[in-house]
C-alpha cells in the first residue's frame, strides 16, 4: 500500500514537472496591429514585414529565455470600431505588448479603453496629443510639434506665405501636425493662407486641390497625405506652376512618393525618421535582409516596428516578469539600440528622435544637412 | 551449467503453430503495404503536382485575356477614332479584369485613359517602375503587384510598347481567388498564387491578398518546381510548386501529409486488424490442434501413472490420430505382457516363500537334528575320557579332545548357516541408536587384547536404523581385525563420512592385509584364507556383512594389499527405508 501511495505521489510529481516544462515551451506572444488592407496599406505592411522579419530573428536565436516569440497580426483597417475590438482580442490571447497602432487617429480610440490592459508601442504614431503622461502608449518616434517645427524652419527660408494641404483619413495626426505647423511658421514670420483638408477616397480631385493652393496665392505648399496622394499633387501642381516649392511630412517618404510623382517630384522637400543611406552597420544588415525577403526597401513603419520590436525584445529580456507593469518600467526611461543610433524613450514612453530633412534629387531623395 | 529448460509439448507446438500462420502473413503484408505506400506516395505526388500545373495553366489563360485585350487597345488606338476614349470606356466596362487602360507617351506623359478620368490625365507616369522596362523591351512587360488605390485590390499592369508610347492595363487580379476556390477539392488542398515578390495573389483567406502578406516558403520554394516534403507549423506538409513562367508567378499546392496518406493509414489499419484477427484464429486452431495432439498424450501419461503404482489392470481406449492408436495399441500390449510377466513374478515369488519354508524347516532340521547327534559325540567323548581316566594314554587323550574340537567346529558351521540363511529375511526392527556406545558395547563383547588399540573417530552418528543388523556388521569386521592381526598390538580405527543420504563407515586395521586376488573370494561363504586348523573360522562372517549391506542396499569396499591392512568401507542409510510392510512382518516370503 506504501509502495503504491509512493508511486502515485512519483506520477504526481512527473506530471506536474511535465506541465512545468510544456508551460515553459509556451510562446511569448507580441501583437502587431495596423491598417493592412485597402489603399492605404503601405506603411502597414512594411511595418508588419518588419516585424515578422525582428520575431524570426530572435526566434532564430533561441528566442527570449528559452521562449519562442510568436507574433499574432491583426488588420485594424485604420477604423477606430475594428480597432477596438482587435485589441480587445489581443487583451483575450494574452499578448504582452502590441506594436502598433500606426495612426494617431485609431490610437486614440482604443488607448484609454485598454489601458491597464495592453501596452502599445507605436512605430509611427508622434501626436503630441498622446505622448507627455504616463500611460499605456509608448512611442519611438518624436512628436508631431518636433516634426512641425522642424518642417516650419524648412519652410519659413524658402516661402513666406505657404498653403497647407491635409488628408482627414489620419485626422488626429494631420489636424495637429498643421496646428502646430501654423504656430511654428508664423512666429517664424511666415503665413499661412490656405488650410485644405481633404478625405483620401477614390475620386478624389487632386487637380481641384491643386488649384485651390495655386489660387490662394500661397508662395508654396505643405502636404501631409500618404505618398502615393503627396506625389499626385505634387504632379498637378507643377504641372501649372513648375518648380513650386512644395513640403511634406515624413507620412508622405515612401517609394510610392517618386514613382506617383514623376519627374515633377525634383526639388520637394521632405522629412523622414530615418536615412535610407545610413552606413550604421545594424541597418545596413537590416536593409539588406529585408529587400533580400521582401524585395522592397524598408520604409519610415519597417525601421519604426522593427525598433519597436528590439524596445520590447530587450524588456523582456530585463524584466522581472512578462507582467504588463513590469514591462512597461524595464522600458521607461531607458535607452535602446535603435537601427540607426541610440534610441531614448523618456519617463512617459515618448521618445527623443531626430526627423531627418530630405529633399528629391535624380528620382532619388537626398539628405539634406539642416 | 545452466538447468536446461523443461519444455511443455504443448508450449512447443503452439509457439510453431503461431509461428508458422504468422510470420507469413505478417512478411506479405509488410511487403504489400510497402508496395501499396509507394505506389500511393506517387500517385499523390503526381497528384498534387498535376493540381498545381492545371492551376498554373489556368491562370495563364486567365492572362490570356488581357493579352488580347492588349492588341485590341493598340488597333483602338493605332486608329485614332475621334470616339477613341468612348472605345476604351466600353473595353473596361465590359472585361471585369481591366481595372483601368491607360496610353502613355514617350515623355511619360498619360494621354488617354479609360475610365476618363482628368484628374489623371497628363500625369507623369515616367518613374514607374513599368515605363522604363516598357519602353526597353518589344513584348509585353508584365509588372510586379500592388495594391490599386482605385480598387483596392490586388493589381498588376500589362503594358506594351507602341511607336508613340505605351500602352498600359491596370488588372484587377481579385478573380485570381475564384480560380484556387474551383480547384480546392474536398477542402482536401489549400492552394495560393504568388506574385514576383512571394506575396499572395490568391488565397482562400483573402485577407492574406489584401495585406499583401509573404508566403513563408516562397524562399525555399520558389525556383523549385516540383513536389516536395517541407514542415509547417510542426506538420508535415507537401508542396507542389509550378511556376506561370511568363509572369514569373508561383502556384503553391499545399496538402497536409496525414490527410494525403489517409488511405496509406487506412490500408495499415485494415492489415493490422487482418494480421490481429489472423494472429486470434491461428491461436484459436492452435490451441484446439494442441488440444488434439496433446489430449491422447495426457491420457496415456496417466495411465502411465496408474501403471507405475502398479495397478496393470488397465487399457488404453481413445480413439485419434493413426500414431496415437498404434502407440495405444503397443502400450496395451505391452500391458499384457507386464500382466503376464506380473503373474510369473507372482507365481516365482509363491515358489521361493514356499522354498523358503522349506529352507528354515530345512535350516531348523539341521540346526536341531545335526546339532543333537552332535552334542551326544561330545559328550560321549567326553564321559569316554573320564571313564578311562588313568587308562588313556597322553596320545588318545588328546584325539578325544580333537575330536571334540571338531564337534564345536562343526556347531558353528551350522549355526554361521542358519544365521546366513536368516539375514535380510526377517522383519527390520529400527530404534534410535548411539553409534558410539553401540560400538563399545560390540568392542567389550568381542573381548580385544588389552595390547590392542581400537579408535573411535568422533563425531558417530545418532540416528534411527536396524542396530541389530549394524551391530552384526560391526562385531564381523571388528572381531576379523584383531582375530586376523598378525601382531598382538594392533590397531583398528572405526571412522565415519557423509554419503548423500547414506554414512559411510569405515573399519581399517594395519594387520597383515590381504593380498588383491583373495579381495572377491573372502565375501564368499565359507572363504577362508587360512586352514581351519591354524585359525579357527567358519569363513561365514564376511559374507554375512556382504548380504547385510546389499540387503539394505547399501555397498562396499574393500582397500588392501599385502602388509597394509585392511580397509572396509560400507554405506549405511541415514534415515530407515520403511516399505509400507510391517516392521514385524518378514522381508520376503
Amino acid at each position: 500500500m506504501r509502495c503504491m501511495r509512493r508511486l502515485l505521489l512519483a506520477a504526481i510529481l512527473a506530471g506536474l514537472l511535465f506541465l512545468q516544462g510544456c508551460q515553459a515551451q509556451e510562446p511569448i506572444k507580441i501583437g502587431y496591429v495596423a491598417n493592412l488592407s485597402g489603399r492605404s496599406s503601405e506603411l502597414g505592411v512594411s511595418g508588419r514585414n518588419a516585424m515578422q522579419l525582428a520575431v524570426d530573428q530572435v526566434n532564430a536565436s533561441g528566442g527570449i529565455q528559452g521562449r519562442s516569440v510568436q507574433l499574432i497580426i491583426k488588420d485594424d483597417k485604420n477604423d477606430p470600431a475594428v480597432a477596438v475590438k482587435v485589441d480587445e482580442e489581443f487583451y483575450q490571447e494574452g499578448v504582452v505588448a502590441v506594436i502598433g497602432h500606426l495612426t494617431s487617429q485609431v490610437m486614440e480610440q482604443t488607448l484609454q479603453l485598454m489601458d491597464g490592459k495592453i501596452l502599445f508601442i507605436s512605430p509611427t504614431v508622434s501626436s503630441v496629443s498622446l505622448m507627455g503622461r504616463e500611460d499605456n502608449f509608448i512611442t519611438v518616434i518624436a512628436s508631431n510639434q518636433k516634426q512641425a517645427e522642424l518642417l516650419a524652419q524648412q519652410a519659413i527660408q524658402k516661402t513666406k506665405t505657404i498653403a497647407v494641404v491635409y488628408d482627414l483619413s489620419n485626422k488626429l495626426y494631420t489636424e495637429e501636425i498643421y496646428r502646430y505647423f501654423k504656430a511654428a511658421y508664423e512666429r517664424a514670420g511666415g503665413q499661412v493662407v490656405l488650410a485644405e483638408p481633404y478625405m483620401s477616397e477614390v475620386g478624389t480631385k487632386f487637380s481641384s486641390l491643386a488649384s485651390k493652393v495655386l489660387a490662394s496665392g500661397a508662395q508654396g505648399v505643405l502636404i501631409f497625405a500618404s505618398g502615393m496622394e503627396a506625389g499626385i499633387l505634387t504632379q498637378h501642381l507643377r504641372k501649372i506652376t513648375p518648380h513650386y516649392p512644395i513640403f511634406t511630412g515624413a507620412w508622405s517618404m515612401t517609394a510610392d512618393f517618386i514613382s506617383s510623382g514623376g519627374k515633377y517630384m525634383e526639388g520637394v522637400y521632405t522629412l523622414a525618421v530615418f536615412d535610407d543611406q545610413s552606413k550604421y552597420p545594424q541597418y545596413r544588415a537590416f536593409r539588406e535582409e529585408y529587400m533580400a525577403r521582401y524585395t522592397d526597401r524598408p520604409t519610415l513603419a519597417s525601421v519604426g516596428c522593427y525598433d519597436a520590436a528590439q524596445v520590447i525584445f530587450q524588456s523582456l529580456r530585463t524584466s522581472r516578469n512578462h507582467s504588463y507593469q513590469s514591462i512597461k518600467e524595464s522600458i521607461l526611461s531607458k535607452k535602446f539600440d535603435g537601427l540607426q543610433g541610440e534610441l531614448i524613450i523618456d519617463v512617459n514612453g515618448d521618445a527623443n528622435r531626430p526627423y531627418l530633412l530630405f529633399t528629391v534629387q535624380d528620382g532619388l531623395f537626398k539628405r539634406v544637412e539642416s | 551449467m545452466m538447468p536446461q529448460k523443461n519444455w511443455s509439448l504443448r508450449d512447443i507446438l503452439t509457439i510453431n503453430y503461431l509461428f508458422v500462420s504468422i510470420i507469413p502473413i505478417f512478411l506479405l503484408s509488410l511487403f504489400a503495404l510497402d508496395v501499396l505506400n509507394s505506389h500511393i506516395k506517387k500517385q499523390v505526388m503526381a497528384k498534387d503536382q498535376m493540381l498545381a500545373k492545371s492551376i498554373a495553366n489556368e491562370v495563364e489563360v486567365y492572362l490570356d485575356q488581357p493579352k488580347n485585350l492588349l492588341f485590341l487597345v493598340e488597333k483602338v488606338y493605332t486608329d485614332q477614332d475621334s470616339r477613341m476614349n468612348e472605345r476604351l470606356e466600353r473595353i473596361v466596362e465590359q472585361f471585369a479584369i481591366l481595372d483601368t487602360i491607360q496610353v502613355v507617351n514617350l515623355q511619360g506623359k498619360t494621354i488617354y485613359n479609360a475610365p476618363y478620368d482628368t484628374d489623371m490625365l497628363g500625369l507623369d507616369v515616367s518613374n514607374r517602375p513599368y515605363f522604363a522596362e516598357t519602353l526597353a523591351r518589344q513584348t509585353p512587360f508584365w509588372s510586379s503587384s500592388f495594391i490599386s488605390l482605385r480598387t483596392g485590390q490586388p493589381t498588376v499592369t500589362l503594358s506594351k510598347r507602341i511607336p508613340d508610347g505605351i500602352i498600359v492595363l491596370h488588372l484587377n487580379l481579385s478573380q485570381l481567388s475564384q480560380i484556387i476556390a474551383d480547384t480546392n477539392v474536398h477542402g482536401q488542398y489549400y492552394s495560393c498564387i504568388l506574385g514576383q515578390r512571394g506575396t499572395y495573389l490568391a488565397h482562400e483567406n483573402i485577407q492574406k491578398v489584401q495585406q499583401r502578406v509573404l508566403e513563408p516558403n516562397f524562399a525555399t520554394l520558389k525556383d523549385r518546381e516540383g513536389t516536395h516534403f517541407i514542415t509547417m507549423d510542426s506538420q508535415e506538409v507537401i508542396a507542389s510548386v509550378a511556376k506561370v513562367q511568363e509572369i514569373n508567378w508561383t502556384v503553391l499546392v499545399y496538402q497536409n501529409k496525414d490527410q494525403a496518406y489517409f488511405p496509406i493509414r487506412q490500408i495499415t489499419s485494415m492489415f493490422i486488424l487482418a494480421l490481429l484477427f489472423s494472429v486470434l484464429v491461428a491461436s484459436i486452431l492452435g490451441k484446439s490442434s494442441t488440444e488434439k495432439v496433446i489430449r491422447p498424450l495426457k491420457n496415456l501419461i496417466g495411465q502411465t501413472k496408474i501403471l507405475a503404482q502398479g495397478n496393470y489392470n488397465i487399457q488404453i481406449e481413445f480413439k485419434s490420430y493413426q500414431e496415437y492408436n498404434e502407440l495405444a495399441k503397443n502400450f496395451n500390449h505391452m500391458l499384457e505382457t507386464i500382466q503376464v510377466r506380473q503373474q510369473q513374478l507372482e507365481n516365482t515369488a509363491k515358489d521361493l516363500a514356499t522354498t523358503n519354508k522349506e529352507l528354515e524347516a530345512f535350516a531348523y532340521v539341521v540346526s536341531h537334528d545335526l546339532k543333537a547327534p552332535l552334542r551326544a559325540i561330545s559328550n560321549l567323548s567326553q564321559w569316554l575320557e573320564e571313564d578311562l581316566a588313568g587308562h588313556l594314554p597322553p596320545e588318545g587323550k588328546e584325539m578325544l579332545e580333537m575330536l571334540r574340537g571338531r564337534v564345536r567346529r562343526m556347531e558353528a558351521l551350522i549355526n554361521g548357516i542358519l544365521q546366513y540363511s536368516r539375514a535380510g529375511r526377517l522383519a527390520p526392527h529400527y530404534q534410535w541408536t548411539d553409534t558410539q556406545k553401540l560400538l563399545e558395547q560390540i568392542i567389550g563383547d568381542i573381548d580385544v587384547p588389552e595390547t590392542f588399540a581400537v579408535t573411535l573417530q568422533h563425531p558417530l552418528p545418532y540416528f534411527e536404523t536396524e542396530t541389530l543388523l549394524l551391530s552384526q556388521v560391526f562385531s564381523n569386521l571388528i572381531s576379523n581385525a584383531v582375530k586376523h592381526h598378525d601382531r598382538t598390538n594392533g590397531h583398528v580405527t572405526i571412522s565415519v563420512g557423509e554419503a548423500g543420504e547414506f554414512y559411510r563407515f569405515t573399519v581399517a586395521d594395519d594387520g597383515p592385509g590381504i593380498a588383491p586376488q583373495y579381495h572377491e573370494k573372502i565375501f564368499g561363504i565359507f572363504q577362508t584364507l587360512q586352514s581351519r586348523d591354524t585359525l579357527e573360522s567358519t569363513g561365514v562372517g564376511l559374507a554375512l556383512v556382504k548380504k547385510i549391506i546389499e540387503v539394505q542396499g547399501c555397498t562396499y569396499d574393500l582397500q588392501s594389499d599385502v602388509g597394509q591392512g585392511v580397509s572396509v568401507s560400507f554405506t549405511w542409510p541415514k534415515v530407515p527405508h520403511r516399505d509400507g510392510k510391517g516392521e514385524n512382518e518378514e522381508r520376503s516370503q
